[in-house]
């Protein structure tokens, strides 16, 4: 019991150091918050400890997904805000081009549109800050699942040798690979977010 | 001989394991030590903050955060899902089914001039409010429809197209009624947000200028 006891006063609670820390990093990024909320654009918060990416405006959540497993590699919060410098894909969404005279309408035409069902469900958002943010979904399709243990592959055996290559080049590496519970919420999450979006990652405690 | 080449092939293979191995170990042993020592900002910066300032702090900032939230009706549009919502605080007033833009792409023949018919992503706000709108047919619908680009802008207008309202955010912009209601809940507009009559009247009774709108 003593043992117990001892172990939780040791162990169970952050000592002032950590918890200062954590008030100082949380002080810094809310900061940061507060800039992005002020503009007319949407935000994405990346809360590694509560498992959760909120799309916000004006300080007020539009949408949340619940992230169902967070792998990192480095160090991936950068305490700044960092903007979404490219979305890639296996299979990308192409836009339709319409031709010019061949306006279809009435209740006979087929739609050549581009819509969230187009979206990929496993891709990677490429950060200012050299963060890499792998997304996936936990569910899905037969290729679904080979390219989420493909990811999985790459990331236990490829990740430790780019690390090594990178810090022999005094580069940084920092990747984050998102879970989400569906594909469907992987695409949305897709559709959200386009070039130049900003955002902040609230690091883990 | 051939035992003896068999042998050094599985030397040959297994110091390449070895070697990739520990080339990933020492991978595991940098990642190990980068976030561990990787935070900030400065120990030394921490020491000197007072923990309890630095929590007021953070509190007065999530205040500050909250309070830019609008206080009274407005609107958010989930371009993805097709739907919009009338909202006050956390409160749903409504919820309708709508038409946001297609994501297409048309070009003028000849390449001189391209749209992309996109519903746009931010904030906005209600600028303008009209009963019997008019549609003043840009550019882009014509060529669309591969038809000569009118002289007279008379020949631009056309009623009975955008239901019996429309609201205004901006560049053109409008949420407003339409004529096909089949094709509610799907991405087929050239940016404009399409909603059902009954949803638009009480979208048109219950915003005012200056409502905000959140587009994502």
């Amino acid at each position: 019991m003593v043992f117990l006891l001892g172990t939780v006063l040791l162990f169970g609670h952050p000592t002032q150091g950590e918890q200062r820390l954590g008030e100082a990093i949380k002080n810094k990024l809310l900061k940061e918050e507060l800039t992005l909320a002020r503009t007319p654009a949407s935000y994405l918060i990346l809360d590694l400890p509560q498992k959760s990416i909120r799309l916000k405006a004006s300080g007020m959540t539009l949408r949340e997904w619940k992230v169902e497993k967070i792998r990192t590699w480095g160090n991936p919060a950068s305490l700044q805000v960092i903007t979404l410098q490219k979305k890639s894909a296996l299979f990308a969404p192409k836009r339709k081009k319409i031709k010019p005279g061949n306006a279809q309408s009435g209740d006979t035409f087929e739609l050549n549109v581009l819509e969230l069902k187009d979206m990929p469900s496993v891709y990677v958002l490429s950060m200012t800050s050299g963060l890499a943010i792998y997304v996936r979904s936990g569910s899905g399709n037969f290729f679904t699942k080979m390219a989420s243990l493909g990811r999985s592959l790459k990331w236990y055996f490829w990740l430790p040798l780019k690390n090594l290559w990178l810090k022999l080049r005094k580069k940084p590496l920092a990747c984050l690979d998102i879970r989400l519970s569906s594909p469907q919420e992987a695409k949305a999450l897709y559709w959200a977010i386009g070039e130049g979006f900003r955002g902040i990652v609230y690091p883990k405690n | 001989m051939k035992g003896k080449m068999r042998g050094l092939w599985w030397k040959l293979l297994v110091g390449l394991l070895c070697l990739f191995f520990s080339l990933e170990a020492v991978g595991y042993v940098i990642f190990w030590r980068a976030t561990r020592s990787g935070r900030e900002p400065s120990e030394s910066a921490i020491l000197a903050a007072d923990l309890k300032r630095l929590a007021l702090e953070n509190a007065a900032l999530e205040r500050k955060i909250q309070a830019l939230a609008p206080r009274g009706i407005y609107i958010v549009v989930d371009s993805g899902n097709n739907i919009l919502y009338l909202k006050k605080g956390e409160e749903i007033l409504r919820r309708a089914t709508v038409s946001c833009g297609s994501g297409s792409i048309l070009e003028e023949p000849g390449g001189r001039r391209r749209w992309v018919f996109d519903t746009p992503r931010g904030e906005f706000h209600v600028k303008t409010k009209i009963r019997d709108p008019y549609w003043i047919k840009p550019d882009w619908a014509f060529i669309e429809e591969g038809e000569e680009i009118p002289k007279d802008p008379r020949e631009r207008v056309e009623p009975n197209v955008l239901g019996d309202y429309a609201l205004g955010f901006g560049d053109g912009y409008f949420i407003h009624g339409t004529l096909y209601t089949r094709l509610l809940g799907r991405s087929v507009t050239h940016g404009c947000i399409r909603v059902g009559d009954e949803d638009l009247k009480i979208l048109f009774e219950k915003a005012s200028i200056g409502t905000k709108i959140y587009i994502y």
